[in-house]
């Protein structure tokens, strides 16, 4: 079973006069275990389909269906039911709660989640100390490199179970060599722990972990390469 | 449990300290406000509560306060003591007068006069001297509050009341008339004879009760006896003295404009802080979402906040407030902070900050998530 399909998904936006067409029918799915990039020159609506996809923004038209479960865009409780099961965000600029450790960061999504029981939380210690934050787990995020944070933003957007990741420019304010770390990881949650990971970027040095790259062009996917 | 709400604020301190400054600010302003009032206030029943024997006070038809003073004849006390439930009867003189003072100026002085007053336990603050000897002649009893006004003044001295000498063989301690007129206790006689006006008549008759009265049924009876008189109980004559200063005289209007602005400012200062701070944290709020958190989990986060800023605010308010009290009473103003007071305040000052945070709800509300996406 794919854990999440999206199909003919159109998104326009129309503010006053203008009238933007972002996404004109993309249809994307994920597997469990696959790691898909979505490239494509800046305004082509990569991030519009993250946000689509991952339940933060309502389309125009499509269907979506996560985990196998249909998705009910004009209910937003069921929206906020899906982010809070099955799908994780991790973004260019890690966006942490500056006030909590790097421990509670992760500690808070679980309790937003209603899922501050001491399984998840041995689990969520235990991404933490995987990504090798063991040492870290008492310090704010300001007391971080960015590196860091990328992985703390990583082990907070799984905690609680959540099967799909998704990462807009997760690289993208980090050093290439920190890059290449964090993808190290977001590979290993994938081939060893069974997750779906998308993630939009420019930076060709993810492409080194895609099982799949989709190129986007003014919101239609171009050309499918199996990787 | 991790309690975002608390981090957030004690995550930056100054602000923390400031709003709470402001609150408390606002509290103790209201606390100080009030009390001040209900301390002056008070002064307007100085003369009357603490007479404790007199269950019942006949004044002339319509009298407003103590101090104004209407007169009536003083045989009527005959007619009263003779109703039965009444215990015992006695007139009371009550009479602003001029007084002059030894450098030349002259001021004025309450003057209270009581045919009996050792039955009555009248004056009740006596420093020195024996109130027994003021039917011994032309002397007085005279307050020490007076002698802000007056200046210093001892046992022995004389001073004069309407070109009339009296000598002073005792002094009270810690009556204040609301006024601030200060008081002097005189014979009945002698204080009646001051001016003609007075001549034959009397101010005000106390009444003290037998045991086990029916009070109601005494009060209707006097009524029925001296149809051109009003009958108070101690509590009900005290409360019309001190309602004619709070609503006849735009006191209270005043007092309730300082309370209501004080809130005001208050509500406003932490609205705006609150809804500053929430601007502030809008990334925040839209990652409580992309987590899976919804509006009511942001709504709970800032009215937590908003409430512990109001326990703190109003804590350090309050202490303000008792810091303050003992500078009132130098100078001499009584600032009255009763439990009902700070209880009154506290919920209101709870309940003002909650309503002050949902001023940012409209905007959490429009959070949109994806902004998180911005760099
Ligand atoms: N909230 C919005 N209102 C109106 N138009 C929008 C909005 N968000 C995005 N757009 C437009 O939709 C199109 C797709 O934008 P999107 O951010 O998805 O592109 P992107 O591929 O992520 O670009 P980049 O690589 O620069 O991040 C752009 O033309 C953009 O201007
Ligand atoms: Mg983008």
């Amino acid at each position: 079973m794919k854990s999440l399909v999206a199909e003919e998904i159109v998104k326009v936006y129309q503010e006053g006069g203008s009238r933007v067409e972002a996404l004109r029918g993309i249809s994307l799915a994920l597997a469990p275990s696959e790691i898909v990039i979505l490239e494509g020159p800046s305004g082509s609506g990569k991030t519009t389909f993250m946000s689509v996809a991952g339940c933060l923004l309502s389309p125009t038209s499509g269907r979506l269906s996560v985990e196998g479960q249909g998705v009910d865009f004009s209910r937003p409780k069921d929206m906020v039911r899906v982010r809070r099961e099955s799908i994780g965000f991790v973004f260019q600029s890690f966006n942490l709660f500056p006030a909590l450790t790097v421990l509670e960061n992760v500690l808070y999504a679980l309790q937003i989640r209603g899922k501050l029981t001491p399984e998840y939380e041995r689990e969520a210690r235990t991404i933490l100390e995987q990504i090798g934050l063991g040492h870290r787990l008492d310090f704010i995020p300001a007391r971080l490199s960015g590196g860091e944070k990328q992985r703390v933003a990583i082990a907070r957007a799984l905690s609680g179970g959540s099967r799909i990741l998704f990462a807009d420019e997760p690289t993208a304010n980090l050093d290439s060599h920190v890059g290449l770390e964090v993808l190290g990881i977001l590979r290993r949650l994938a081939k060893e722990e069974g997750r779906s990971v998308l993630v939009a970027t420019h930076d060709p040095a993810v492409r080194t972990i895609a099982d799949r790259v989709v190129r986007m062009r003014d919101g239609c996917l171009v050309e499918g390469e199996n990787g | 449990m991790v309690d975002l709400s608390m981090k957030m604020l004690l995550h930056d301190r100054l602000r923390f300290a400031l709003t709470t400054f402001g609150v408390a600010f606002s509290v103790m302003l209201v606390l100080v406000q009030v009390g001040l009032f209900e301390g002056l206030i008070g002064y307007a029943a100085d003369t009357i509560l603490p007479i404790r024997q007199a269950d019942l006070w006949i004044t002339s038809r319509n009298t407003q306060n103590i101090d104004f003073a209407n007169y009536f004849p003083e045989n009527l006390v005959n007619r009263v003591r003779s109703v039965p439930g009444v215990e015992r009867a006695d007139n009371l003189m009550v009479d602003f007068m001029p007084i002059h003072l030894p450098n030349g100026s002259s001021d004025g002085v309450m003057v209270y006069g009581l045919t009996h007053y050792w039955k009555w336990g009248v004056p009740w603050n006596v420093v020195s001297g024996n109130p027994l000897d003021l039917r011994g002649g032309p002397y007085m009893f005279l307050d020490d509050f007076a002698t802000h006004r007056y200046g210093p003044f001892r046992v022995g001295d004389y001073r004069e009341i309407t070109n009339q000498r009296f000598r002073i063989i005792g002094v009270l301690h810690g009556l204040r008339s609301f006024t601030t007129i200060p008081v002097a206790f005189l014979d009945f006689y002698r204080a009646q004879a001051l001016t003609d006006i007075t001549f034959g008549k009397t101010a005000y008759i106390l009444v003290h009760l037998s045991p086990g009265a029916d009070r109601k049924a005494v009060m209707a009876e006097i009524r029925r006896r001296l149809p051109y008189n009003d009958v108070f109980t101690r509590k009900a004559w005290a409360r019309r003295g001190q309602d004619y200063w709070i609503f006849k005289t735009g006191l209270g209007f005043n007092m309730g404009m300082i309370v209501f602005l004080g809130c005001l400012v208050g509500v406003v200062i932490l609205a705006q802080t609150l809804y500053t701070t929430t601007m502030e944290h809008v990334r925040e709020f839209g990652m409580v979402k992309a987590i899976g958190g919804d509006n009511g989990d942001i709504y709970r986060l800032l009215m937590r906040q908003a409430a512990v800023i109001a326990v703190a605010g109003y804590l350090a308010g309050t202490l303000l407030a008792f810091l303050i009290k003992p500078l009132a009473k130098k100078g001499d103003l009584d600032l009255i902070l009763s439990p009902g007071l700070l209880a009154t305040v506290f919920v209101a000052t709870l309940a003002l900050c909650l309503l002050a945070s949902t001023v940012s709800f409209r905007k959490v509300s429009r959070i949109d998530p994806a902004l998180l996406f911005r760099s």
